[in-house]
């Protein structure tokens, strides 16, 4: 009887205009999440999580931020996909995107672009220094490994990183 | 029920460096405050010049609070954005658990709020006393009836206890006062205190 009653208001609440849930059945608990988007990184023709292995190398500080950076992103609607935390990208890198983020006055721009409805691709991981990406073809090498995934050269994981 | 995110022991194991932890403690707490002015900048339809002049600051200052790498947020200013949006400021240092969860949805709709309003303040207000005098009410039966139904068992055993070497007459008499007695068992106040109960929750 109460679990008719909670799914009869879950019922309710996912009908909501505007914004996306999922109900979540797990051991006989019944939860409610905000719609999700996925976090995928570009997997090398060697085989490298490109994206992981830039993790790595990074500081605690970087880590810590790039970590709370993809999960306020990971549940914001495409609208809000917008400055000061993200921006589409312009001319020749469309469409990709960019995660924007300081660390110790080093800008760090993490490129991807959108793969499906709620799916955003890592695939390049680079600075911004004086208005201009560090390495300068960062876009290049972006939609270089873009490619890669669209025609199976390369190929894409789901973030390792947990978001929830 | 939490409409946000649910954080897993791997989501919370990614944390356990400290400098990390601090990290992206900072900088989620950093967002959410420009993610919540900006929400509630929008959500009045002003510019953040309007907003500035609400606040007695340019905006430029307001564009900054705007931005989660800007790290140089003063209470002072809080405060002052606070009041122009006719909101309070909660600043508080909770636990763990409660944090995830307080930071599960950042989402621009969940950080909307209403300003001041005396009058839907007062109807929270009034729900709330009356949802607690309901409860106190079911509670206070469900108390007296406990106390009427002792009685009633010390009564009984008196009279059991005199009618030892007594005639009949006596035990007919107890009969009809426990059938004749007007006193709810205690299950049915039980059951009045808990549907007061829910009714309070749900008017609440």
């Amino acid at each position: 009887m109460a679990l008719a009653r909670r799914e009869f208001t879950i019922a309710k609440l996912s009908c909501a205009p505007g914004r996306g849930y999922i109900v979540r059945h797990r051991k006989n608990v019944i939860s409610l999440m905000v719609a999700f988007w996925t976090i995928r990184c570009y997997v090398s023709e060697q085989g490298v999580d490109e994206i992981q292995a830039w993790y790595i190398r990074q500081s605690a500080k970087v880590q810590g931020k790039f970590l709370s950076r993809l999960k306020v992103l990971a549940q914001l609607e495409l609208k809000d996909w917008r400055l000061p935390l993200f921006r589409w990208l312009h001319g020749d890198c469309v469409p990709l995107g960019e995660l924007r983020f300081e660390v110790q006055k080093v800008q760090h721009r993490p490129l991807g672009y959108r793969a499906g409805e709620r799916v955003f691709t890592l695939t390049f991981c680079a600075k911004e220094k004086s208005n201009r990406f560090v390495p300068a073809n960062a876009c290049q090498i972006a939609l270089r490994h873009k490619a890669n995934i669209e025609n199976g050269k390369g190929s894409s994981n789901v973030c390792w990183l947990r978001l929830e | 029920m939490s409409a946000g995110f649910a954080w897993s022991k791997e989501f919370v194991g990614q944390l356990g460096n400290e400098e990390l932890r601090n990290a992206y403690t900072a900088d989620h707490v950093r967002t959410r405050i420009a993610l919540q002015i900006r929400a509630l900048r929008e959500q009045r339809d002003w510019s953040q010049a309007e907003l500035g002049e609400r606040a007695g600051k340019p905006q430029n200052v307001i564009s900054r609070l705007e931005d989660p790498d800007y790290g140089a947020v003063t209470l002072k200013t809080l405060l002052g954005i606070a009041a122009a949006f006719n909101l309070p400021l909660l600043v508080d240092m909770p636990e763990w658990e409660e944090w995830f969860d307080r930071m599960s949805d950042l989402s621009s709709r969940a950080l909307h709020r209403q300003g001041f309003d005396l009058d839907r303040l007062a109807a929270i207000a009034d729900r709330r006393a009356a949802a607690t005098s309901d409860a106190a009410a079911a509670f206070s039966r469900m108390f007296i009836g406990q106390q009427v139904i002792h009685d009633l068992y010390s009564s009984v055993a008196n009279y059991n206890s005199a009618l030892i070497g007594q005639g009949s007459r006596e035990q007919e008499k107890v009969a009809a006062m426990l059938s004749t007695s007007t006193v709810p068992p205690l299950g049915a106040a039980l059951a009045a205190a808990q549907n007061a109960a829910v009714a309070a929750a749900r008017a609440a």
